[in-house]
């Protein structure tokens, strides 16, 4: 048993004890937990294109759907060819279900109490992502393109992670 | 008369050679060499590499290998390409010689240096 990556635990999200803990991904695991998590990062980015009032957290927002869905055509592209097929676990699962809660939870805001949530949220999610990416993903990955793939989408998630910082201290200026 | 033909062949060939050395040595136009650009990769939200050094009048051509889009902009505004799609390239010759820093807006840790000389 090993300790799963606290990106469950993202921000507004809130997880079930149970899903803290799980064995060492394997590539079909990785590959839903890759893909899932992208998709979360997607669905907030929707919403945040549409509801947020800064022009910056909107653009940022937008930035996320389209690199996102990129990096999920890439790996879906990739397990197609590997004859991979992905398979649901515990940390997709609490992934899915943060993701909802946060959604849900930022559509009850507005104005600069939804722009200052979400992005606080996108610096926590990235900077966990990574610590997934680094710790657990990449590590347990098997196939050599899997592996491949999570190196080469990484520096995106720092890139996020760097852009979204300066967003969020310029909103806190 | 099949020594005389192997002769033959080898000579045209050995003629052929020698044509196509002289017009990719030192004495080809400097416009030849000019049509290939000096390539810079995107890739992992990097410039790849994040310095170059190239001659005035030398065209360099990026070319985005990330699943997401990236622009080329110059922070002084010198260049600046559309946003680059995957595969997408951008080519851009510079005409004056300078240091000239740029970035992609998109990703805004993504910086790098062009030197013309």
């Amino acid at each position: 048993m090993r300790l799963m990556p606290s990106f469950v635990l993202s921000g507004l999200a809130l997880v079930a004890p149970a899903a803290l803990y799980a064995q060492q991904p394997n590539d079909a695991q990785i590959a839903a937990i890759v893909v899932t998590a992208n998709q979360v990062d997607i669905d907030a980015g929707k919403l945040a294109e549409s509801k947020a009032d800064n022009a910056q957290v909107k653009a940022f927002g937008r930035q996320m759907v389209t690199d996102h869905s990129g990096v999920n055509k890439q790996a879906t592209e990739l397990v197609t060819k590997l004859g991979v097929k992905p398979e649901d676990n515990a940390t997709a699962q609490s992934l899915k279900s943060g993701g909802a809660d946060n959604v849900k939870a930022l559509s009850s805001l507005s104005g600069a109490a939804f722009d200052k949530a979400y992005i606080d949220h996108e610096v926590a999610y990235h900077q966990q992502v990574l610590d997934a990416v680094d710790k657990t993903l990449i590590p347990s990955a098997q196939n050599a393109e899997l592996k491949a793939l999570l190196e080469k989408v990484r520096p995106a998630f720092v890139a996020h992670l760097e852009h979204a910082k300066q967003v969020q201290q310029a909103l806190g200026r | 008369m099949r020594k005389v033909t192997t002769m033959g062949v080898a000579a045209i060939v050995l003629l052929l050679l020698l044509a196509i050395g002289r017009g990719v040595g030192h004495g080809a136009p400097a416009t030849v060499d000019r049509k290939s650009a000096q390539a810079i990769a995107i890739d992992g939200a990097r410039f790849h590499p994040d310095t170059i050094v190239v001659p005035v009048n030398h065209p360099v051509e990026w070319v985005n290998h990330d699943p997401y889009p990236h622009n080329v902009t110059s922070s002084a505004g010198h260049f600046r390409s559309a946003n680059l799609t995957p595969n997408g390239r951008f080519r851009f010759t510079p005409a004056k010689r300078g240091t000239f820093e740029y970035v992609c807006t998109l990703h805004p840790g993504m910086k790098a240096v062009l030197r013309v000389q």
